[in-house]
């Protein structure tokens, strides 16, 4: 299902078309048995496929073993039918910092699908997948599933297994899933959640039957409007939130109130801050993450291609000046910064404390409200090109996902509308820690008002 | 000129334990790599594959708690791991994990005794050690150059092994002290069962920091630091040379560079490594992999429990009421290097006591120390000399200590030989000996043979040579053969000679 541009969601190998009425019948009984499933690239998998990371560093790489999550699924019975792209190291929003695939936003082809997980996005928009495995660590489930018109769901950190997912933000990232519908998210992330000893920050509760929770039934349920998130700047070209973006959320609150939710005003005061947190955290665990890629053992190395000589600096400046794109470089040196003696505290530390008081907002709002609801993005996916070479456009493209990463609490974003471009429109329901059932709760009875998430994008021309 | 007296030698120790766990410290590897091939026990964790992660393993942390509380350390509510970044080939995640500003173990103090100018039977004097903290952290795996080859190989076998690191204050005042200190710390790692200690195979690794100062100041000199001291002769041999070079420049009224030194055996000195400015910015911060552990919750009085008795508190039971060693120091450091051995000697002390020793130590009396003493005396027979022999050596104690002032050494000796000779019974042995023993009359013949052969000793023992008597003791011995008690042969030659 290759584009004519010569994009795709996948890396590699294309899977062919697959048994999909098959796989909708086992998704609609709640079981993976037989469905394909798109990975994320940066999961890594010992099926034969390479493990890349979307990198240039790891282009050659194969995982002699399964991530967690992958054995899960093939456990369940699910099959990986391909490797999606994604921003190099998961570092974007947009997938354009691939280093070894372009992809492209099924519902416009000259927009991006967000990211970071922009592959398996797309991968399930296009139907190409009905189930895909992203990673998100400040939105790159839910802003690039807000982008395709998908659900994409992240659980509460430490709920599912890090073990085989190519660490970027080790404090932050967590496995989520990408789907059509809410019912799929819930079977889904039901076989991949759960803890797991091969990860220390993996958590020991029980899982629940998610599905079970989906029973249409809102009634009594108080659903918080942060005020702050619409009162950010800098989220769209004209300094705010879209406005058809705003309007779905107003929609989405009448909705709610019809279902018998009850809307409740909250306050999280120290949302301003969230970006500035995450752009200190998260670089400062990835410049460390990021330290094994030294071209000695495994993946590029100037090293091992013949006519190099030097020294062993040479090989770690070398191949990592190689093999590393600018994005990833940018936030290396900006996270080696914030750690660096006489800095730490400044910087590093600052920020951890930041966030402790970004978790006490979240907490003290839950005294008031069971959930909260938000946009997902303050646009709807911008075109190719558009902020590739303005970063910090591109990190406020976060800004309404960020907060919930830092504070680890699951969150969903689910189809709402079109804008008139006639591109998909995501909202975001932030739970209580370890409360998915209630978030894919209210996330399904409101899908079910509408008919948002069986719209397909129009079928990409076959290649001549 | 001397300068040795000028200065006072200022030293602290940073210690590496490799913990003998069976696994690794984050990962299922097998921890024993002797004998393994290169990079053969290794796992996605410790060869620092993307998306491995690490998972600390819970023996690790207890033994490093138990060596945390022999060691005197306070341990602290919350404890948490931390990256330690740098580069190296031989470090597969491109940094360490190890623990920061929140170790398992906090400030303490060790004990541990010396013979003070190292002469056999010397008075033991107790020495107090600040332990500044002991911290837990992993491995790196071992990097070789082989000659000519313009490669280096790397072997990660060793990388995720646990190590326990250990920092003491700046205490020591000499190399003795601090060969001393390292010993009866390695001795206290097998005790522990948590580490063989050994390290000429790098189980125990010892840098130090050396200063210089007039005796009764208080402020530190500039200090030296002083690594891969790996054999209890480098870390003596090291420190002196060290030593004297500082005490040299000090005395031209030159200044000690803050550096790195390693010690070159064949030149006989410390040679400069690596100066201050080059020092690392480690970049440390919290372990996002790992949450943080209170260690209090891991059960501490199961912990010191099972640590039981110290070689120090061994020690204490075998000193006499003087202070002193009831035997030499090397004769005790080899008893106390095996815990099993030391527990032998307790239990004959039991035995011999009819009650438990618990509590006794400290206030030993002579009562208490005899089996110690005949013990000590005894495993130096050859027939005790295979330590698999405990059990024998402690049915001989047993079976002549109560006859001690008949059987003396020599005949105990005897006995000894005669014992592993027939294979018989021991109790039977010794009756016959006894029973063999010269009699009363014997005895007093010989005696008067003896003064009348030694004519000069009697008279110089008359004109108040005590030791005079000696020779005739002496002589009385040799006739019967050691078949009579030299105590009361001596009484039976003074009553003559007064």
């Amino acid at each position: 299902m290759a584009n004519v541009s010569g994009s795709s969601p996948y890396l590699g190998e294309v899977p062919k078309p697959a048994g999909v009425t098959a796989a909708r019948k086992a998704l609609d009984s709640g079981i993976l048995k037989g469905v394909p499933v798109a990975v994320k690239d940066i999961i890594v998998t010992a099926d034969g496929r390479k493990s890349t990371a979307a990198s240039k560093m790891l282009e050659p790489y194969e995982s002699p073993y399964d991530a967690t999550v992958v054995r899960k699924i093939v456990e369940a019975g699910a099959e990986v039918i391909g490797k999606t792209n994604l921003d190099e190291f998961a570092m974007g929003a947009s997938t354009e910092n691939s280093a070894l695939g372009k992809t492209v936003n099924p519902w416009d082809p000259t927009r991006v699908p967000g990211g970071s997980s922009g592959g398996s996005a797309a991968a399930v928009a296009e139907r190409s997948a009905p189930v895909g495995l992203g990673t998100d660590t400040g939105g790159s489930v839910r802003q690039p599933a807000a982008f395709c018109g998908v659900v994409g769901m992240k659980p509460t950190y430490g709920r599912v297994s890090r073990y085989g997912l190519i660490a970027m933000a080790s404090s932050l990232d967590q496995a989520g899933t990408l789907t059509t519908n809410v019912a799929d998210a819930a079977t889904a992330l039901g076989v991949i959640a759960g803890p797991d000893p091969l990860d220390a920050t993996s958590v020991d509760r029980p899982v629940p039957d998610y599905r079970k929770a989906l029973t249409g039934d809102v009634k009594g349920l108080k659903i918080g409007i942060p005020k702050e998130y619409f009162e950010v700047e800098g989220g769209a070209k004209d300094g705010g939130v879209q406005s058809e973006i705003e309007e779905a959320v107003e929609q989405a609150k009448e909705d709610l109130k019809k279902s018998g939710a009850e809307i409740v005003d909250v306050s999280l005061p120290h949302t301003k801050y969230a970006v500035s947190v995450y752009y200190l955290v998260m670089p400062a665990e990835a410049s460390s993450n990021l330290a094994r890629y030294d071209g000695i053992r495994y993946g590029h190395s100037v090293e091992r291609e013949g006519s190099w000589q030097g020294s062993l600096e040479d090989v770690y400046f070398q191949s990592r000046a190689q093999g590393f794109g600018p994005e990833v470089k940018r936030r290396i040196m900006l996270g080696t910064y914030a750690l660096s003696a006489g800095y730490y505290d400044a910087y590093y530390k600052k920020a951890m404390q930041v966030r402790t008081l970004i978790t006490r907002d979240f907490e003290k709002a839950f005294k008031d409200a069971d959930l909260l609801l938000t946009p997902t993005t303050p646009t709807t996916a911008f075109k190719l090109g558009e902020k590739s070479d303005d970063p910090l456009a591109m990190y406020l493209a976060d800004i309404f996902t960020v907060p919930a990463s830092l504070a680890g609490l699951p969150a969903i974003s689910v189809p709402a509308g079109f804008d008139k471009a006639g591109l998909p429109i995501g909202l975001q329901l932030i739970g209580q820690h370890w409360d998915e059932e209630t978030v894919l709760r209210a996330a399904h009875a409101y899908e079910q008002r509408h008919d948002w998430h069986v719209k397909e994008p129009p079928k990409p021309k076959e290649p001549q | 000129m001397s300068g040795a007296t000028q200065y006072e030698a200022v030293i602290g120790l940073e210690i590496h334990v490799q913990l003998r766990t069976k696994s690794k410290m984050f990962c299922r590897c097998d921890n024993r790599a002797d004998g393994a091939k290169p990079n053969e026990l290794t796992c996605p964790v410790c060869l620092g594959l993307p998306g491995a992660l690490p998972v600390p393993n819970r023996t690790a942390v207890e033994w490093a708690l138990k060596v945390a509380l022999a060691l005197g350390c306070t341990i602290p509510d919350e404890s948490k791991f931390d990256r330690k970044q740098y580069f190296y080939p031989d470090l597969p995640k491109g940094y360490q994990i190890s623990q920061y500003d929140q170790p398992f173990g906090g400030p303490g103090t060790f004990e541990f005794d010396m013979v003070e100018d190292g002469k056999p039977g010397g008075k033991p004097v107790t020495k107090k050690i600040g332990i500044t903290r002991l911290h837990l952290e992993e491995d790196a795996g071992k990097l070789t150059h082989p000659k000519g080859a313009d490669y280096s190989l790397v072997d990660l076998n060793r990388s995720g092994t646990p190590l326990a690191e250990i920092v003491t204050e700046p205490d020591l005042r000499s190399p003795a002290e601090a060969k001393r200190f390292l010993q009866e710390l390695r001795r206290l790692m097998r005790y522990l069962g948590v580490s063989d200690a050994d390290m000429e195979k790098g189980h125990l690794r010892a840098d130090a920091n050396v200063s210089l100062r007039k005796p009764g100041e208080k402020k530190l000199g500039t200090k030296t630091e002083l690594k891969n001291l790996n054999s209890f002769r480098f870390v003596e041999k090291g420190l002196a040379s060290e030593i004297k070079r500082q005490t040299e420049l000090l005395g031209k009224g030159e200044k000690i560079d803050q550096e790195t030194r390693g010690f070159d055996e064949d030149r006989g000195k410390t040679v400069s490594q690596r100066g201050k400015e080059e020092a690392h910015d480690y970049r440390y911060f919290p372990e996002p992999d790992i949450p943080p552990l209170n260690p209090k919750e891991l059960n501490l009085e199961k912990l010191e429990a099972e640590t039981g008795m110290t070689p120090m508190s061994y020690r204490r039971l075998l000193y006499k009421d003087d202070n002193r060693y009831i035997a030499s120091q090397e004769l005790l450091d080899a008893a106390i290097n095996s815990k099993e051995e030391m527990e032998a000697i307790v239990s004959a002390t039991e035995s011999y006591i009819g009650k438990p020793l618990d509590g006794l130590v400290k206030n030993a009396d002579n009562q208490i120390r005899k089996i110690p003493i005949l013990w000590l005396s005894y495993r130096q027979y050859p027939e005790f000399e295979n330590r698999r022999n405990l059990e024998r050596l402690k049915e001989f104690t047993l079976s002549i200590a109560p006859h001690v002032r008949v059987i003396r050494g020599p005949q105990a000796k005897v006995i000894s030989k005669e014992w592993e000779k027939s294979n018989g019974s021991l109790g039977k042995i010794i009756d016959k000996f006894k029973s063999s023993m010269a009699s009363g009359g014997d005895i007093e013949a010989a005696v008067d043979q003896a003064i009348k052969d030694n004519p000069k000793p009697a008279a110089d023992f008359k004109a108040g040579n005590v030791n005079a008597k000696q020779v005739i003791v002496g002589a009385v011995m040799k006739a019967t053969k050691g078949a009579a008690d030299a105590s009361e042969v001596a009484q039976l030659v003074e009553k003559k000679l007064s």
